[in-house]
């Protein structure tokens, strides 16, 4: 998989499962997920200006693994490479991979808003063309 | 804790997670709580007593602490240690995994988890948990058990403290609860330890005071002045009489009951009446007056003026107190005195601080009365003042209130002017006047009586005025003689016909009533406590239950009333007699002051008691409570519910009618048995056509066979045929002739002759000058015990041809006594016949011509005595076995006892109880209607109301039905039963009432025996003074309910007796001898009697019963090591 889509239909479609269809709830996580995200993105971008290895790893760490719950598995794939970048404390390259990871949470949003606005049933364009 | 739901912590930072986390949880049924980092969740955890965790779903990366360090933390925490952690983890981060696996977490779930598997490893989790958490409880529940051991150890165990422990339904619980039981015994132990030794504190305190005091404060102190001086009291004297009744007492005895338990009770409210008593007697001793006697809560005093016929004070010969000023100024100055002393006991605080008022009133008349001293010294001496002036005292009682000292007019104008008076009341039907003292115009001085000696009166001398059983306790000193709250039944008893007043023998008369009440009193077992005169009549204060206590006190009490109720011929001046019975809880014991002294029953159902008395004005009433105990031995009518002075609520009453137990038991006809009652009729009639028959009749116990021979006996003594009993008995199986022996005295009739020679004679005149047969009348010796000298032939006679020859002749004496022809010899018991009565019944048998010989016994053992055996062989002999009764024929067997034409259906159902053995239907039938579970109504017997009969128990062996029909006996009346068991089958009266251990049951034998014999237990014998237990049964049961230790001092008393008595000649008694002393278990004289009648036996031929004793002495000899030496040299002589 090289191209993968913004959202994983069939991660979300796990965690549409995992919560047994209770489609308020659902709502509600998004909720939570668009508040906690960009706080998460700005503390990766605090802790790179502090050369804070340690603190972009845990920002990193849970944006990935909240990111993998919704499906915004390209989301999650920059966060852990930038995880791994403050754990092994080389963050030479996360400034670029941090702008990549806030474009990439934005289509992430975008693409969850339309699902949650289209309703989880509807038939919709569940890929959109990458970042090229 | 069972369910599978748990507490759960969430901890993860990311809100989100925390979300889906917590949503899956609850919703699987868990409660669930959430921590956004690891400083939180480890608050959360120590802070979480009420609803502890049972899983962390913990994450790894956290800010603040992470997931390592809590892990670490609850890791390291005991109280936290076993919660299981699951870690949350991406797939990516095993590593991290694998380290909090190694720190101690349980598990992990990998996230975006999966509901499945979160549900998986939360129940795998929670499971654990459990298990955990029980094992965690057995341990520290365990470690309660160790505990509660370690401080019953040092006593400061608390048994609740391991309820909880307790309340497990394993091993566990178990323990702790024997454990719990335990240790409240071994609390209890202490308590009771400590309570003893209090108690023996108490005890001894009461013991020095006892003895400090003399036995003589039991009397009225005139009467030690009187004593100490040598003198008697005048029948007839005047002076003052003073009455004073305490208020007060009734609460505050139940108010200390309460508080203290009824024992404390009783001894704190003795030391507080010893207080009040002690107070008032003082004032009566100081102002020279007596306490003549104690009724209740009140006192009647005397102070006396002199004998009305002697010169007031004129010194030396003086028998009264000369007082200074006349009697009654100065019982009304002791009134005055008395009321002064109360004042301290106004207010009156039991330990929780209740507070009581004690108050007294007090009455004082002056005039003549009667003084007497009534009653068996041997008792109890009882002390009584009457007259008119005793029922104005009464009377003016009636007028007195609390605090008041009243008196009557002539008090107040003989002391002129000297008494003030408050108010006079006026009787309304008499018209008489009774003044309320206020105060004296000037002092009385105090007349008080000179000191006594203090060995002025010797224990002897003051012994009378004491109950024999509380004088023995005062000076036993072991059992001390404390007051006590305990069930006693009072019994009240009110008579008139005495006129105090004009009847000179009016002392005589009393005393002779008063005597006989004792005397009936005392044969119930109860004690005539109190003889007070007064204007109700003279009556009587009696308990049952106090000073001595019986299990069926109540019965006593009843049966005693009723007997009281029949007043001999030789009292006919006695009238209206009406008696009172209550029972309940009363205060027993001496009370009073240290000067003077009683001992009394007190109580409400006391009160109720004298109440009742008052109201059976037609004979005699008892409460609830007399009739709930004795109505199973007594038959009562119930009475409708009466008022009483005192009580709000009418009280239940009913009035003894007479006894049950000796109802009396139909002579039912034969039922059943008809074969064999045929068979034994037709033998007896060719007997009377001179055809010997000879029948044996076996059968268990109770079914029968007495009864078939008592017939058959009946009707060969209607056909003038000659009879002869024999009985054996199991006491006496190796005594050689034992049954034969009465049997024989009785045919020969030497009984009416008692001295040898003139035996001799009549055995010669039997002989009719077969004078070869006179030489042989030695052998007899040991059989009829005739003390002759050995002739020149018998002494060369032994072995087996002296027995031979011993048959001979007692054989040739019975044909030549039995005049007539035929005769029928009746031998019962047989299998305790011992052998040589076998070997003589044989001989007889063959013998004596026309005889019919019917021998009963039980099924016999194998192999049957010799004697039997050859019997067998004999012609004509029969052997009936008697079966049990159809149940058609126990039907009609129980029908003929009730005198019925039908049995109600219950009772039917009940008989097969009685497996068809008439015995036990006769007794079922009876006990049941003895006991009220059977009435007749509507002319049929019917089951009483509101009784199952298949709830009832009934003894259902024979055996058994002995016993309780023994049970049923007073307790001198089974002891009679017991003493006579052990003596044997037989019994002499004489040797009943010379080993009877209780003497002073001695004089009530005759009664007992009789009442023994109307209850069909024994017979008396004609004509010797002796009885027979009616069966063997009878003997058995009674021998059988008494210990060990009572029949082995029996059996000593009954050797011993026999020793005594039968020094003359003791050889007819070795064998009967070496039983007794066997059973005393003295070996060495047991074992000296078998060797003596072993060697009689050899002797005589009789090889059987000597090697019957010669072993039994071995054995006995084995078991003991005595044996005497020579014994073996002597054996080989015989053929043992």
């Amino acid at each position: 998989m090289t191209e993968q889509s913004v959202i994983d239909p069939a991660a979300w479609a796990g965690l549409l499962e995992s919560l047994g269809g209770d489609v308020d709830f659902v709502a509600e996580l998004v909720e939570t997920y668009f508040d906690d995200s960009p706080r998460l993105l700005a503390a990766m971008q605090t802790a790179l200006s502090a050369g804070n290895a340690e603190d972009l790893r845990r920002a990193a760490h849970s944006l990935k693994s909240n990111s993998a719950s919704f499906g915004a598995m390209r989301l999650s794939k920059k966060c852990k490479e930038l995880e791994d970048m403050g754990k092994a404390g080389v963050l030479e390259c996360a400034a670029e991979q941090i702008r990549y990871a806030v474009a990439e949470y934005e289509k992430a949003r975008a693409a969850l808003e339309t699902i949650q606005r289209d309703g989880q049933h509807g038939e919709q364009p569940w890929t959109h063309s990458g970042s090229g | 804790m069972g369910s599978n739901r748990g507490h759960i912590l969430v901890v993860d930072d990311s809100k989100a997670n925390r979300m889906m986390l917590a949503h899956a949880v609850e919703k699987q049924g868990h409660q669930v709580t959430t921590a956004q980092d690891g400083r939180q969740a480890l608050a959360l955890l120590r802070s979480a007593q009420a609803e502890p965790f049972d899983v962390i779903l913990l994450d790894i990366l956290m800010p603040e602490m992470d997931g390592y360090q809590v892990l670490e933390q609850v890791k390291g925490d005991s109280a936290l240690r076993h919660i299981p952690v699951i870690m949350i983890s991406a797939l990516d981060e095993m590593d991290s995994v694998t380290r909090c696996i190694e720190m101690g977490a349980t598990d992990y779930l990998p996230k975006p988890f999966n509901p499945a598997l979160l549900q998986a490893r939360l129940n795998s989790s929670l499971a654990a948990k459990r298990l955990r958490d029980l094992e965690l409880e057995y341990l520290e529940q365990v470690n309660h058990v160790v505990g509660a051991a370690q401080a019953v150890e040092a006593a400061t165990f608390d048994p609740d403290s391991l309820s909880g422990v307790a309340a497990r339904d394993d091993a566990l619980g178990q323990l702790a609860r024997v454990f719990q039981r335990m240790a409240r015994e071994v609390h209890l132990r202490e308590q009771r330890l400590k309570q003893h030794l209090q108690q023996l504190h108490l005890d001894m305190e009461e013991m020095k005071r006892a003895l400090a005091e003399p036995l003589s404060v039991h009397m009225p102190m005139d009467r030690r002045q009187a004593l100490v001086r040598g003198e008697a009291l005048p029948d007839r004297t005047s002076g003052a009489a003073l009455f004073a009744d305490i208020s007060g007492f009734t609460p505050l005895t139940a108010a200390l009951a309460q508080e203290l338990g009824p024992q404390r009770g009783a001894e704190e409210l003795t030391r507080l009446l010893d207080q009040v008593y002690g107070a008032l007697v003082v004032e009566v001793h100081r102002y020279g007056g007596s306490v003549i006697g104690f009724s209740g809560d009140a006192i009647t005093c005397w102070m006396d003026d002199g004998p009305p016929t002697s010169p007031p004070r004129s010194g030396g010969s003086m028998t009264a107190h000369p007082g200074p000023c006349q009697a009654g100024l100065r019982a009304v100055a002791c009134g005055l005195a008395m009321q002064n002393a109360m004042a301290q006991f106004a207010s009156v605080a039991t330990p929780t601080g209740t507070s009581f008022s004690l108050a007294i009133k007090v009455a004082v008349v002056a005039g003549p009365v009667r003084r007497f001293l009534v009653g068996d010294p041997q008792v109890q001496n009882l002390e009584v003042i009457a007259g008119r002036t005793l029922d104005l005292l009464a009377w003016a009682e009636h007028h007195a209130r609390r605090g008041e000292v009243v008196a009557d007019a002539d008090v107040v104008n003989q002391a002129g002017g000297q008494i003030a008076v408050a108010e006079w009341r006026t009787d309304a039907e008499t018209g008489q006047r009774v003044a309320v003292i206020s105060e004296l115009a000037e002092p009385v001085p105090p007349a008080p009586w000179p000191d006594l000696p203090p060995d002025g009166l010797s224990e002897a001398q003051c012994r009378p005025w004491l109950l024999p059983e509380v004088h023995k306790r005062l000076c036993s000193g072991t059992k001390q003689f404390l007051a006590e709250l305990r069930p006693a039944a009072a019994l009240f008893l009110s008579f008139k016909g005495v006129d105090y007043d004009q009847d000179d023998q009016a002392g005589e008369r009393l005393d002779a009533y008063v005597r006989w009440v004792q005397a009936e009193i005392e044969r119930y077992g109860g004690s005539l406590l109190q003889v007070i005169v007064g204007d109700k009549g003279s009556y009587l204060l009696a308990g049952f239950g106090a000073p001595v206590a019986h299990h069926d006190d109540e019965v006593r009490a009843v049966s005693a009333a009723l007997a009281l109720q029949a007043t001999p011929l030789e009292f006919e001046f006695i009238t209206g007699v009406q008696i009172g019975l209550a029972k309940g809880q009363m205060r027993a014991g001496a009370y009073g002051s240290t000067t003077r002294r009683t001992y009394g029953l007190q109580g409400d159902k006391a009160n109720l008691a004298a109440r009742l008395m008052q109201a059976a004005t037609d004979g005699m009433l008892c409460d609830e409570a007399i009739y709930q105990a004795a109505q199973a031995r007594l038959v009562f009518a119930p009475l409708p519910a009466i008022h009483v002075k005192g009580k709000a609520e009418p009280v239940a009453v009913y009035r003894p009618t007479g006894e049950k137990k000796h109802l009396t038991r139909s002579q039912a006809r034969l039922i059943g048995h008809t074969a064999e009652r045929a068979l034994l009729r037709e033998s007896l009639q060719s007997v009377f056509h001179g055809t010997s028959r000879f029948v044996i009749v076996q059968g268990e116990a109770g079914i029968g066979k007495s009864r078939l021979v008592a017939e058959l006996r009946q009707q060969a003594e209607a056909m003038q045929v000659a009879t002869l009993s024999l009985v054996g008995d199991a006491a006496e199986k190796a005594t050689p002739l034992y049954a034969w022996r009465d049997a024989l005295r009785r045919l020969y009739d030497l009984g009416s002759h008692p001295d040898p020679d003139e035996q001799r004679q009549r055995l010669a005149d039997l002989l009719q000058g077969q004078t070869e047969h006179l030489q042989l009348l030695p052998l007899l010796n040991p059989v009829l015990s005739l003390a002759l000298a050995e002739t020149e032939v018998t002494a060369s006679l032994t072995g087996q041809v002296r027995a031979d020859r011993t048959h001979d002749l007692l054989v040739t004496l019975l044909q030549n006594s039995f005049e007539q022809s035929p005769k029928a010899i009746f031998i019962e018991n047989a299998q305790d016949l011992d052998p040589a009565s076998w070997m003589l019944t044989l001989a007889v048998s063959q013998h004596l011509p026309s005889l019919l010989l019917v021998i009963t016994t039980r099924p016999l053992p194998e192999p049957p005595p010799p004697g039997y055996a050859q019997l067998q062989q004999v012609a004509h002999l029969q052997t009936l076995s008697l079966k049990a009764l159809s149940p058609d024929e126990a039907y009609l067997l129980a029908c003929e006892h009730l005198g019925a034409a039908g049995l109600p259906e219950p009772l039917v159902e009940l008989l097969p109880k009685a497996a068809g053995n008439p015995s036990l239907i006769e007794e079922l039938v009876y006990q049941l209607r003895d006991d009220g579970y059977i009435i007749i109504a509507d002319g049929k017997w019917q089951v009483a109301p509101g009784v199952d009969l298949q709830e009832v128990v009934l003894p259902t062996t024979a055996q058994g039905v002995i016993i309780s029909r023994i049970d049923r006996l007073s307790p001198s009346e089974q002891l009679t039963l017991k003493v006579a068991s052990v003596i044997g089958r037989v019994f002499s009266h004489q040797t009943l009432y010379d080993i009877f251990p209780v003497t002073s049951d001695k004089p009530h034998l005759d009664r007992h025996l009789q009442t023994l014999e109307q209850l069909d237990l024994i017979f008396q014998n004609v004509p010797q003074p002796a009885y027979t237990f009616k069966n063997l049964l009878t003997q058995e049961a009674a021998y059988n309910s008494m210990l060990y230790s009572q029949r082995r001092q029996l059996h000593r008393l009954v050797a011993e007796w026999y020793e005594r008595t039968c020094c003359d000649d003791l050889a007819p008694y070795y064998a009967t001898l070496a039983h007794h002393w066997r059973q005393a278990d003295d070996l060495a004289k047991a074992i000296d009697y078998l060797e003596k009648a072993g060697q009689q036996a050899l002797r005589n031929g009789a090889y059987q019963e000597a090697e019957r004793l010669f072993k039994e002495s071995l054995e006995l000899d084995a078991r003991s090591g005595v044996l005497s030496a020579g014994f073996y040299d002597r054996v080989p002589s015989g053929r043992c």
